[in-house]
């Protein structure tokens, strides 16, 4: 299958006593927006922190492109091609807009340290729509404004795929639909896409496919209108009270 | 030779034991390690030296003085020094650094006051240096004291904070600051209370110390120094911990002394600390941090 | 950020070949004074250079610095005097490779306690080394050696590290710093190897240090362990580059300049005061000066002057 980028195999994550991600294996087709749903606590997070490498997986493995990616340091991993958004932002606030997205860059295999990369910068953020706010600390943007930035830095990765971790949580109706257009214009440009994401109607819109976890096991996939209405997956979320 | 380094082990180890414990108090409940601790370890030292040079009464006795005056200090240390930088902090880290300079400060500022008032010599004086025999080896009652005492202070202390209210307060807030907060327990009191604890206990270490041996008013760092080593390795406020890895330390430091070279005592030292570091940064008896 | 200008390259020269001419119309107590001063500014810059974007606190100074004596102690008369400044500068920088290998990867409260304690074990274990395989204590060091050159070797080495330090800056491995102080668990998922950025800056600022011991050695004529390991070194430096403000290249110079101004009016009225002193200033620093004199003026500056906008110098470096 030439068309599939990553492939998730029998991942495993236990933290003591609790498995936070039981034997999850799921195929990330190259091109596609593939998302991570499931109730709270169902290990969404963590699957993506092992992906990108922040956590390091007990059992299973990861490959990107044909290679295993499990087991290497997020750095490495990073490298390989993967970058993500944070679910609490994580933006150096005393740099400005630009030398925030310049970290996505900078440390690029085969990237040149040199001055292009300031005027590069430009482009990720005419995607999200930051361009005008380029010269600002990262300090003053509004909290969508900072979300845009997160997601400009990632792309500024050039990433093989993207993983984006509740981006469009808190945004306000307005907000919301603009950041659907962004996803959408990110994905046109080719870039290959996970997210984790609570917003249905975000998923309906943007979601090729589908994996629904609970309790930490993968319990359905498949296209966003088959999986929402799957008995089991109904129960996932409604038979189990929300806990944050 | 091997029972008098065990012996000569174990009598040292007593008071790393408890100068330790003092320091895993103030740290674990107050979260802000205080460089200066061994400043009053040596304070009290001098204290006694100057009273029992007077007044001629016993060093043992004159605690019921120089105690609650290293308590009521220690305390005042947290409340006026540390608090504000407490408060102004914005990050964990940012206090953490703010608090090793302050107490840096500390340390230089009581071990200035004491050179300015004792001047760098080496300083002792002689109570109870009478030997003893144990078993096969001959021992300074001084020093048989000194362990008894620190034995006797350990235990209460245990008792106090495994099987009291207030104990049991400290050790909540050791593990779970907000948590405790939630549960209303005021932070800043226990913290407070944590340091003028730790400070009693550091003030009796320096007294049991004094009696048997010469100290110099730039000594507080060695003391400061070995005590973090302990509580390091034993696991940040960990307080049996800090009395079991106590004893390990004066039992590696005599054993080295006697049967390597009383010039590699640090270095060993040193060395297991660092394997320590390594293998174990949580410290041997510490739970992972999640 | 991304810089080419060269000026301050070309002021950073100005002034130290300005400075250079100054042994021909100094006092030798005014010599003996500007190599001490000298001497802490290599220090303090040094240990800004790695301390000031990781803000790991490193008390270790000493450590390196009485390396850099030793070596010269050693070998000083064995060989010729630029071969005896490359193997101190190796040796510093072997030292802080394994140092930092074993504490770098740990958090900043265990690397501060771990370098406290390395001085009096480093200090320890030369001692015995000298106890029981050379038989004595201490070592003389007679080289012919100017006290004017030991003043132009100290400010060539102070000049290469400003110029370092701007060239660093302007690098990627200068902004990776930047990143990594930042937030360090974010810097890793953006391909970046904080360990080893940070062990880079480490050895780096190690094997100044030890080339300023190197350069100092000839000063002393008579060394033992007790005095090229004294830790009160390290919390000079330490004070001085707080003091001065981290946060810009020349801030630990600033405040280099002024502790060592004031340590000599110190011990010249109050010699017992000095620790006192020492403690005060830290105190000072904590309270009133979180970000160092450097930081107060620019303070002070942009209250006079808020109104001109700030965003296209923030492009710029940071000098």
């Amino acid at each position: 299958m030439t068309n599939m980028i990553m492939r998730v195999e029998g991942a495993r994550k236990a933290f003591g006593g609790l498995v936070a991600v039981n034997d999850v294996s799921f195929d990330l087709a190259r091109g596609e927006i593939l998302g991570l749903i499931g109730p709270n606590g169902s290990g969404k997070t963590t699957t993506m922190n092992l992906i990108s490498g922040g956590l390091g997986m007990d059992r299973g493995r990861i490959e990107l492109d044909g290679e295993v990616i499990s087991g290497l340091p997020a750095n490495r991993v990073a490298r390989k091609g993967v970058a993500r958004t944070f679910q609490l932002l994580r933006l150096i606030e005393d740099m400005t807009v630009t030398e925030n997205v310049v970290v996505g860059m900078a440390f690029r295999p085969g990237q040149s340290w040199n001055a292009e990369m300031v005027a590069k910068s430009h482009d990720y953020l005419k995607i999200v729509g930051l361009e005008d706010k380029a010269g600002l600390d990262a300090a003053k943007l509004t909290y969508i404004d900072q979300k845009r930035l997160e997601l400009a830095r990632a792309l500024a990765m050039e990433p093989k795929v993207l993983l984006l971790d509740e981006w469009l949580a808190g945004l306000n109706s307005t907000e919301l639909l603009a950041g659907i257009e962004i996803i959408r214009e990110i994905s046109r440009l080719g870039t290959t896409i996970i997210m984790v994401e609570h917003v249905m109607s975000a998923i309906h819109s943007l979601c090729d496919r589908c994996v629904v976890m609970n309790a930490g096991a993968k319990i359905a996939e498949g296209t966003p209108g088959a999986v929402l209405t799957d008995p089991l997956v109904v129960e996932a979320y409604l038979g189990e009270p929300h806990h944050a | 030779m091997f029972l008098y380094a065990l012996l000569s082990g174990l009598t040292l180890g007593g008071v790393y034991a408890l100068v330790a414990l003092g320091l895993t108090i103030q740290y674990g409940v107050s979260r802000t390690l205080n460089l200066g601790y061994g400043e009053f370890l040596i304070g009290a030292a001098f204290a006694v030296f100057v009273m029992f040079g007077t007044f001629g009464i016993s060093p043992y006795l004159l605690a019921i003085v120089v105690l609650p005056g290293a308590f009521a200090l220690s305390w005042l240390v947290y409340r006026v020094m540390l608090m504000p930088i407490v408060r102004r902090a914005r990050s964990p880290m940012a206090l953490e650094i703010d608090s090793l300079l302050l107490t840096f400060g500390l340390l230089f500022a009581i071990m200035g006051i004491m050179l300015l008032m004792f001047g760098s010599n080496y300083t002792n004086y002689s109570y109870l240096s009478v030997p003893v025999r144990v078993m096969d080896a001959t021992v300074a009652l001084n020093r048989l004291i000194s362990f008894g005492v620190a034995v006797v202070v350990g235990i209460i202390a245990y008792i106090l904070l495994m099987h009291t209210r207030t104990g049991m307060a400290l050790r909540a807030v050791s593990v779970d600051p907000v948590g405790a907060r939630l549960v209303g327990i005021d932070v800043n009191w226990a913290a407070g209370l944590a340091f003028g604890l730790g400070g009693a206990i550091a003030a009796m270490g320096g007294i049991l110390i004094s009696t048997y041996m010469t100290f110099t008013a730039e000594m507080g760092v060695i003391f400061t120094m070995k005590a973090l080593i302990v509580v390091i390795m034993a696991g940040v406020g960990h307080v049996v911990g800090a009395l079991v890895a106590g004893l390990v330390l004066g039992l590696i430091e005599a054993f080295v002394a006697a049967y390597l070279d009383p010039g590699l005592t640090v270095a060993v030292i040193y060395a297991v600390f660092l394997l320590t570091l390594i293998i174990r940064p949580q410290g041997i008896f510490g739970r992972v941090a999640r | 950020m991304i810089s080419r200008s060269p000026t301050p390259y070309v002021g950073i020269l100005a002034v130290a070949g300005t400075l250079a001419l100054l042994p021909l119309y100094a006092s030798s107590y005014q010599l003996a004074f500007a190599i001490g001063l000298l001497n802490f500014a290599v220090l303090a810059t040094a240990w800004g250079l790695f301390s000031g974007p990781t803000r790991y606190v490193s008390l270790a100074s000493v450590v390196f610095f009485g390396i850099g004596s030793y070596t010269v102690a050693i070998v000083g008369e064995v060989m010729p005097w630029p071969a005896v400044l490359l193997v101190a500068a190796l040796i510093g920088g072997a030292v802080a490779l394994v140092v930092g290998l074993a504490t770098l990867r740990l958090a900043g409260i265990y690397f501060v306690i771990f370098t406290f304690g390395l001085s009096e074990m480093v200090r320890q274990l030369v001692t015995w080394y000298e106890v029981n395989v050379t038989l004595s204590i201490g070592r003389y060091i007679f080289l012919d050696i100017t006290q004017t050159q030991i003043f132009w070797q100290l400010l060539a080495l102070l000049a290469i590290v400003m110029l370092g330090a701007v060239a660093l800056q302007r690098s990627r491995l200068g902004f990776a710093l930047r990143v990594i102080g930042g937030d360090e668990t974010m810097a890793r998922h953006f391909g970046l190897n904080p360990t080893f950025a940070k062990l880079a800056l480490f050895v780096a600022s190690s094997m100044i240090m030890a080339l300023a011991g190197a350069i100092m050695a000839p000063r002393w004529t008579y060394i033992d362990p007790a005095i090229a390991f004294n830790i009160t070194l390290s919390f000079q430096v330490v004070i001085m580059a707080l003091l001065g403000g981290m946060h810009r290249i020349y801030g630990p110079m600033l405040g280099a300049i002024l502790m060592t101004f004031l340590f000599e009016a110190l011990s010249n009225h109050f010699p017992q005061a000095f620790s006192l002193m020492l403690g005060l200033v830290f105190i000072v620093i904590v309270y009133l000066l979180p970000n160092g004199i450097v930081g107060r003026l620019e303070e002070g500056l942009a209250r006079t002057r808020r109104k001109p906008a700030t965003a296209s110098a923030k492009v710029g470096e940071r000098t």
